[in-house]
């Protein structure tokens, strides 16, 4: 950004501009994204950082904001409520002489703070289990079926190798579907059962790879790998790189971005 | 705590309040992340009050410019929009105290409104010339250290 840029946005947010050189401001904010945006963070920093503002954000539908929104109003969240609510009031039932207030608000705060500790302790996070959480998002996930949109000659050999994955019988799978790849290697939904079975026989690393080769092509169903790579990866227990995959489909918008937000929020 | 609330047109009663806020907002987002609080825990404390308390002022001046009924949000909604607020403005402060100390002073002035005149006369610059050349390299650098955050990708869309 240049320097005329940057004192036109420092000028519009101290209010110093023309009503002509502010018009002109507004439409070149339409026409240029870039400086939209910057405009956008300086507003946010100018009232973050300036004690006699703030910084309010509006956004109700961020994916965080209605994450938090949901704890808030939660049970657990209540119940603590509830239990800074009793501090303050045990302190109040022993409010005696108005001289003795600001001391008895002492002990409130003190009081209040030490069950506070008391309550983070009891609520620290619990370590992850992540192929718990495997096997619950998988159960939500809508597996591909493979058969209904098929030629009735490559209808039977999916139907075959759906079946072996269906019953358990993975490793005549992974050799089923691993076939049918090199056949039809356009069926998004191959790649996805294929390193569904190399998932339940622990061969990670090649169901990362294939579901890399489903993303990095150009079928419809690319984006999918990014959440069945999210699943490998907490079958292998790898909640970070979970993680990541799962930030990606939120930020993109890719298939499942409900579900790895809720996912992502467990993590 | 009670004192600053008091000083800044609230009552005791708006302390009592803000402070039970301050320390549901940490359990809540205690249960949901991993978060590091890098000073004594009172400070930290206060901050958040703080913040919360601005945040109360900054929405009484707006419910006075702006249309009452324009924003209606429940209180889960409230509560969940000023921690996000707040950890938009740790990450701000983060960035802040990584710039130079002049950077960090020259900054705050230009936070706080100050005239380019003043900020000449505070930091002994030549002319305003200098000193708006100098706010803009601040500024650029905290910028940069900002958007370069992966949190910030996150937080920017508030």
């Amino acid at each position: 950004m240049s320097l005329t840029d940057a004192h036109i946005i420092e000028q519009y947010l101290r209010g110093e501009l023309s009503m002509a050189e502010r018009e002109a401001f507004l439409q070149r904010l339409e026409a240029e994204p870039a400086l939209k945006e910057q405009l956008r963070l300086e507003e946010q920093m100018q009232a973050a950082l300036d004690e006699n503002d703030w910084a309010q954000a509006e956004n109700k539908d961020h994916e965080e904001v209605k994450a938090y929104t949901q704890a808030f109003g939660s049970a657990q969240t209540r119940s603590i409520k509830e239990s800074i609510e009793q501090a303050s009031q045990a302190y109040h039932a022993t409010q005696i002489a108005p001289k003795s207030k600001s001391k008895k608000l002492w002990y409130f705060s003190a009081a209040a703070v030490v069950a506070f500790i008391i309550t983070l302790t009891l609520l620290k996070p619990q370590p992850i289990d992540t192929a718990a959480l495997h096997t619950e998002y998988l159960a939500k996930t809508e597996l591909p079926d493979l058969t209904t949109r098929s030629a009735d000659d490559e209808a039977a050999e999916l139907l075959r190798a759906q079946g072996f994955l269906n019953n358990g019988e993975y490793e005549q799978a992974v050799a089923a579907f691993g076939k049918l790849l090199e056949q039809m290697p356009e069926r998004g939904g191959v790649y996805i059962n294929l390193s569904q079975a190399q998932t339940a026989l622990g061969q990670y690393n090649k169901a990362i790879q294939i579901l890399d080769l489903l993303i990095n092509s150009s079928l419809l169903d690319a984006q999918k790998g990014h959440w069945y790579k999210a699943l490998v990866y907490l079958k292998a227990d790898k909640a970070s790189k979970a993680k990541k995959e799962l930030k990606t489909i939120i930020d993109e918008g890719f298939y499942n971005k409900t579900l790895a937000s809720d996912l992502l929020d467990k993590l | 705590m009670r004192n600053f609330v008091l000083n800044n047109k609230g009552t005791r009663e708006d302390a009592e309040d803000i402070f039970q806020k301050a320390l549901l907002q940490i359990a809540v987002r205690y249960q949901r992340e991993s978060f590091e609080i890098r000073t004594e825990f009172h400070i930290y404390l206060f901050a958040v009050c703080k913040n919360l308390w601005r945040r109360e002022i900054n929405k009484s001046k707006n419910r006075v410019t702006n249309d009452e009924f324009g924003n209606l949000y429940t209180d889960e909604q409230e509560s969940a929009l000023a921690l996000i607020e707040q950890k938009r403005y740790e990450l701000f402060k983060e960035k802040l105290n990584l710039i130079s100390e002049n950077c960090k002073k020259i900054l705050a002035l230009y936070f706080a409104k100050t005239s380019y005149a003043d900020i000449v006369k505070a930091g002994g610059y030549n002319s305003e010339t200098v000193a708006r050349q100098r706010v803009f390299k601040c500024k650029k650098k905290l910028t940069d250290l900002i958007k370069e955050d992966e949190r910030f990708k996150n937080l920017k869309d508030l």
